[in-house]
């Protein structure tokens, strides 16, 4: 008798637990990059600003390492893994970051019936997913921080005596060095027709490999006043070493080589090595996504949640590559970098 | 010519000039690694974390102490220097891994220690034709369905080998050398051929699992792990059949009246009488009458069979309520508890709880390489290695095959395992490839073995069969020696065979 009525008393027990625990929805956050990336990393500080106090949620996180390995069998198979990560998790909804999570997995799910998602750290249109048109989906946009580049780039200033451009003689020329990664050459038109007066946007130029960048950086000495970069993580050592250079590596050479400054539109690119940089903030993006999340977790339609841009901006700066240059910024800028602790001597 | 027909008898441990050497070494290694990292300019935190792990990777080969005490030496060392926070240290002994093992191990030593394999195994046999291939056969079959349920290749063994031991005794005397080689070979080999396959069935697996990235570590549970190695079970289980009736193929006819009751009347050994058998102890009571079981299931056999159901069932069934295995397999061994089927007594004296330290300290190891960074400074040492892993995975398996072997001559099994996952799984995910295929590929190739000395555990199978008590049952040596290298090829042929459906998967 005490036997069985023990049993039941667990079992009840349980049942509740049970029943608490599949109540609960489910949320995926889908990566494209790998944890330790900067970007990454902003993202996820981003993200745990909200889900730290989501309590009712189950929260799960796939990484599928593809700014790493990037070459086609290992996108093949990070888009194989995280589809079966979503299949596995069965989410209600899944915040997918960065283009690459779209292009293999998640725009498979449009319109999808119970998925829903959220999207972040898209460089490009969302059209390309067919998110435009779909009922499922909504996000933030990572515009580029091109405006706040160009107008950080006018407002340099010489240390030294005075000389062209600096000195307002003639426009500042800028030419853009990329690697040949998907998101930046997808983006590469944006920033090819973006208004860049009054600098002059002399070209665009995305290489395969190491000797290539070395090449068009020394190049671009006469052809430009600044050098402005994005990414550079996928550049093969050589033609006989397929292995991509160390980023720190890339931009410790290239600011050294350029004779020219170095201007990053992505906030890390400054700790790479670049003179300074002006980038989204990817834990706005983290943040937002989150708080879309939330929204859709609540009940709200993504199709009545429009899809918001990127309004932060964050600056990074090393005074010390600034100051080989001959060249300071307004003190705002300094004063910015340093309350976000990304300021370095 | 005479052939060979035993395996020489061998004392456990190493011989004591061997120990004293090794002793040497646990006094000169960590001091000389320390000093030696402090002048190539490593900071003292993992200097110091490197030092002390040392002293465990010099213990294992030389086999000084058991196996877990090493380890837990290591981690209040670590502790005692603060090379690492106590949450990072410690944090194998919170993993979910740790729970899983628990669990697994417990729910194991229920269905051991019920009687339920028992009555399994004598509801086969009986029901079998009478020949001596029919019954190898059943051996191996039933020990391949008894793999994925019992948590260790020990305990499994000792379920099997009271019957080799009854069977041999019955018929040895109607049968040939051959003959007794195939029964001899299907016990063993049943239980511990497929050993790599199912993630609870051995807890060396369980150690691997909680060493692979979180997010392998959700994509390779309880089915996920066994459809993976599907195509190498399907080769193995091919290649085994072939490679045994290539070498002791015997067919002959055995007398139903000879086999009658057998099974029922066997008791399985317990793991400390097994264990004893490895050190050439005899069992207190192997050869004593031991009763039948009753014709009704026993309570604990109901509950034996509810926790598989249970465990079955929430597996199968975990997309639609998410609780994490090892979650669920603890909640099912709490249920046995509370349900009183489960008790104290098997709980503590049934379970390796060796293991389980072992793996918190393995787990913590990690982990807290990880904090201090060498695991990126061992993947930058070792790149080379990473690049063959990923450019051409076939030769990484050949060179991997080529040092468990070797290594495996002179190292025990548990060590060459230890060491190699906590090398390799690391270097793995930072080349971008599966670590549970790595892991997968070592625990396959150590379980590859030639000689009976390799294993501490094959010895005891051999005492407890009571294979050359008298001349009347001996085995031939030559033969299990050619089926045992022509495993290991198999084996090798096996992950070899995998890579194109790993890659059709995605896991590769």
């Amino acid at each position: 008798m005490i036997r069985i009525l023990s049993i039941l008393v667990i079992l009840t027990l349980l049942g509740g637990a049970l029943t608490y625990h599949a109540g609960k929805p489910r949320v995926l956050v889908l990566q494209s990059y790998e944890p330790d990336y900067a970007w990454t990393a902003g993202v996820i500080e981003g993200l745990d600003r909200v889900t730290q106090s989501w309590s009712d949620v189950h929260l799960n996180a796939h990484y599928m390492y593809t700014k790493k390995f990037s070459d086609a069998d290992s996108l093949r198979r990070a888009g194989v893994q995280a589809g079966n990560a979503v299949e596995r998790w069965k989410p209600d909804v899944v915040i997918a970051i960065d283009n690459l999570a779209h292009a293999l997995v998640m725009q498979d799910y449009v319109n999808h019936p119970t998925i829903k998602i959220v999207y972040a750290g898209v460089n490009g249109p969302v059209s390309a997913f067919g998110y435009d048109s779909a009922t499922n989906v909504t996000g933030i946009r990572e515009n580029r921080a091109m405006g706040p580049v160009r107008d950080a780039i006018a407002a340099l200033q010489q240390t030294g005596p005075a000389s062209a451009p600096w000195d307002g003689s003639r426009p500042i020329r800028i030419r853009y060095v990329m690697d040949s990664s998907v998101s930046v050459v997808r983006d590469r038109p944006n920033v090819d027709r973006f208004d860049w007066s009054p600098l002059v946007y002399t070209a665009s130029v995305a290489v395969e490999d190491y000797p290539t960048w070395q090449k068009e950086v020394r190049r671009s000495r006469d052809m430009a006043d600044v050098i402005i970069v994005t990414n550079y993580r996928q550049l093969k050592r050589s033609d006989a070493d397929s292995s991509f250079v160390p980023p720190d590596e890339v931009m410790g050479w290239t600011e050294a080589n350029a004779g020219i400054p170095v201007i990053g539109m992505n906030v890390f690119n400054t700790e790479d090595g670049a003179t300074f940089s002006v980038g989204a903030s990817p834990i706005e993006q983290g943040q937002v996504a989150a708080e879309l999340a939330g929204l859709l977790i609540n009940g709200q339609a993504a199709s009545d949640i429009p899809a918001r841009d990127n309004l932060q901006f964050l600056v990074s700066m090393s005074r010390e590559r600034l100051a080989r240059h001959g060249l300071i910024l307004p003190q705002v800028y300094e004063a910015f970098a340093r309350a976000t602790n990304t300021f370095e001597r | 010519m005479s052939e060979p027909t035993q395996p020489p008898a061998r004392r456990a441990g190493p011989p004591p000039i061997v120990e004293v050497f090794g002793w040497c070494l646990c006094l000169v290694v960590p001091f000389g690694v320390f000093f030696a990292l402090r002048n190539a300019g490593m900071g003292s935190n993992s200097a110091v974390f490197l030092a002390i792990i040392s002293l465990p990777l010099v213990m294992w080969p030389f086999s000084l102490l058991p196996d877990f005490v090493p380890g837990l030496l290591a981690v209040v060392m670590i502790l005692l220097v603060g090379a690492a926070p106590p949450d990072i240290v410690l944090s194998g002994f919170s993993s979910y891994g740790y729970l899983l093992i628990i669990a697994i191990l417990g729910l194991g030593a229920l269905i051991r220690t019920s009687g339920l394999v028992n009555r399994c195994a004598a509801l086969m046999i009986n029901r079998l034709p009478g020949n001596v291939l029919a019954y190898s056969g059943t051996l191996f079959f039933g020990g391949l369905l008894l793999t994925p349920f019992l948590p260790s290749p020990a305990g499994r063994l000792a379920v099997v080998a009271p019957l080799v031991a009854q069977l041999e005794e019955r018929i040895g005397p109607q049968i040939g050398t051959k003959g007794r080689t195939l029964i001899f070979m299907g016990g063993l080999d049943g239980v511990t051929l497929l050993t790599a396959a199912f993630l609870t069935a051995a807890p060396v697996n369980l150690i691997v699992y909680s060493m692979l990235p979180q997010q392998e570590r959700v994509a390779f549970q309880f089915v996920d792990w066994v459809t993976a190695a599907s195509v190498a079970v399907g080769v193995m289980i091919a290649g085994y059949i072939v490679i045994a009736l290539l070498t002791s193929f015997d067919a002959t006819r055995i007398k139903k009246s000879d086999t009658k009751g057998l099974g029922r009347a066997t008791k399985a050994l317990s793991r400390k009488e097994f264990e004893s058998l490895a050190d050439g102890k005899p069992p207190a009571q192997q050869n004593a009458k031991t009763a039948e079981p009753p014709e009704k299931l026993s309570q604990r056999e109901w509950g034996a069979i509810g926790g598989i159901v249970l465990l079955g069932v929430g597996v199968l069934t975990t997309p639609i309520h998410l609780i994490p295995a090892p979650v669920l397999a603890f909640l099912i061994l709490s249920l046995l508890f509370c349900v009183q089927i489960m008790n104290k007594t098997d709980f503590v004296a049934e379970i390796d709880w060796s293991f389980i330290f072992l793996l918190g300290a393995l787990v913590g190891f990690t982990n807290t390489a990880a904090h201090l960074g060498l695991t990126d400074l061992l993947v930058t040492e070792i790149s080379w290695l990473g690049d063959i892993l990923r450019q051409d995975f076939a030769t990484f398996i050949l060179i991997l095959a080529g040092v468990i072997v070797t290594a495996r001559i002179i190292i025990p099994q548990t060590a060459v395992t230890l060491v190699l996952v906590t090398a390799l799984l690391p270097l793995a995910e930072a080349s971008g490839v599966s670590a549970w295929v790595v892991g997968f590929s070592i625990l396959m190739l150590n379980d590859a073995l030639i000689f009976d000395f390799q294993s501490p555990m094959h010895v005891a199978y051999r005492h407890a069969t009571g294979i050359g008590k008298d001349p009347g049952r001996t085995i031939s040596l030559t033969r299990l020696t050619i089926q045992r290298i022509a495993i290991v090829g198999l084996r090798i042929g096996a992950i070899l065979a995998s890579i194109p459906f790993w890659k059709s998967l995605g896991i590769l």
